[in-house]
C-alpha cells in the first residue's frame, strides 16, 4: 500500500499529465491524431499509456539508462513511443491501428521482461553457489 | 596449508602472521576476511561514542544524509558519509548493495530475485536487504575475490 502511494499514484498523475499534453499539442500543432474528447477509445488510450509510464518510472517495467538519467530517459522513451502512435494514427487515419501497435510493443515489453528476469536468476543463481562454497571452505 | 595456534595467558596481543611462498588470490580473500577483524568504526548511541568491531556490523544504511551503523541488536549513528565508508572498508568483505546501503558480506545467506530486477538479500539474522541491479555485478565480484576465484 506504502509503495501504491509512494510511487504508483505519482506517477501514474504524472505520465497521465504529460499524455494529455502532448496528444493535445499534437492535435493542435498538426491537425490530426488522438484527441482529448472524453471518447472511450480515448480514455482506453489514456490508461494503457497512463499504466506503462508509470510500470518504466517506478521501475518495474525493464528501461536503458542510469541513476538520475533514468527518469529522463524514461519519459523521452515513453514520449518516442507516444508521438510514433500518433503518427500512425494520422497516416492510417484509424485507432485499430493504434490499438494494434500499443499491443505489440506490450508483447515485446513483456518477452524482454522474461528475459531480464531470466538473466537476474542466473546472476542469483551464481551467487548462491559462491555462498554455498564459502560455507563449505568455513 | 598447516593452521598454529599459540594460546598462553603471556600473550599480551593478538597476533596472526601468515607465511607463504606468495600471497594468490584465495589468500587474498582470507587475508581480507581477517583484516576486518583489526577494524572497528566509531557510532554513536543515547549521546554515547562507541567502538563497534566490524564483524558486529551488519550492513550500513544511509538515510537523508546521515549514515547508519545496524548490529542486529542495535543501530549507531555514523559521522562519516557513506562514500567515505566504502572507501574504507574496500579491503574487508564489506560492498555496497544499493545507494544507500553497504552490506558485509559475511552475514549474508541467500539471494532471490525479485520482479522488479532487484536481488533480497537474506541476512544470517533474518532481515532482509536489496541488491540494486547496478550493484549485483560488484557483489558477485566480491564474492568470487573472497573466493579466490578472481
Amino acid at each position: 500500500m506504502k509503495q501504491l502511494m509512494k510511487k504508483w499514484i505519482p506517477s501514474i498523475c504524472v505520465v497521465y499529465t504529460i499524455t494529455i499534453l502532448c496528444t493535445t499539442a499534437f492535435k493542435r500543432i498538426f491537425g490530426y491524431g488522438s484527441d482529448i474528447d472524453g471518447s472511450f477509445a480515448v480514455w482506453v488510450l489514456l490508461l494503457i499509456g497512463g499504466l506503462h509510464g508509470a510500470g518504466i518510472l517506478t521501475g518495474y517495467l525493464p528501461i536503458k539508462g542510469k541513476g538520475r538519467y533514468l527518469v529522463l530517459t524514461s519519459l523521452m522513451q515513453y514520449a518516442v513511443f507516444l508521438g510514433f502512435c500518433n503518427v500512425t494514427t494520422v497516416i492510417f487515419q484509424r485507432i485499430e491501428y493504434f490499438f494494434a501497435l500499443t499491443a505489440a510493443y506490450w508483447i515485446i515489453w513483456v518477452l524482454h521482461y522474461q528475459y531480464q528476469v531470466r538473466l537476474l536468476r542466473i546472476e542469483a543463481d551464481e551467487i548462491n553457489r559462491l555462498l554455498e562454497r564459502q560455507r563449505a571452505d568455513d | 596449508m598447516k593452521l598454529n595456534l599459540q594460546q598462553g595467558v603471556e600473550v599480551e596481543e593478538t597476533e596472526i602472521t601468515v607465511r607463504c611462498k606468495a600471497v594468490d588470490r584465495r589468500l587474498s580473500g582470507l587475508l581480507d576476511y581477517i583484516r576486518q577483524y583489526s577494524y572497528s568504526l566509531e557510532g554513536k548511541y543515547g549521546g554515547y561514542s562507541y567502538c563497534i568491531p566490524l564483524e558486529n556490523i551488519l550492513y550500513i544504511d544511509s538515510v537523508e544524509g546521515r549514515s547508519f551503523l545496524y548490529t542486529g541488536k542495535m543501530v549507531y549513528e555514523s559521522k562519516e558519509t557513506l562514500r567515505d565508508l566504502e572507501q574504507k572498508l574496500g579491503k574487508t568483505p564489506f560492498v555496497r548493495i544499493s545507494k544507500n546501503c553497504i552490506m558485509n558480506t559475511c552475514v549474508l545467506k541467500c539471494v532471490s530475485p525479485l520482479w522488479n530486477h532487484r536481488l533480497e538479500a537474506v541476512l544470517t539474522s533474518g532481515e532482509k536487504l536489496i541488491v540494486g541491479r547496478k550493484y549485483i555485478g560488484e557483489l558477485k565480484e566480491k564474492l568470487a575475490r573472497q573466493e579466490g576465484l578472481l
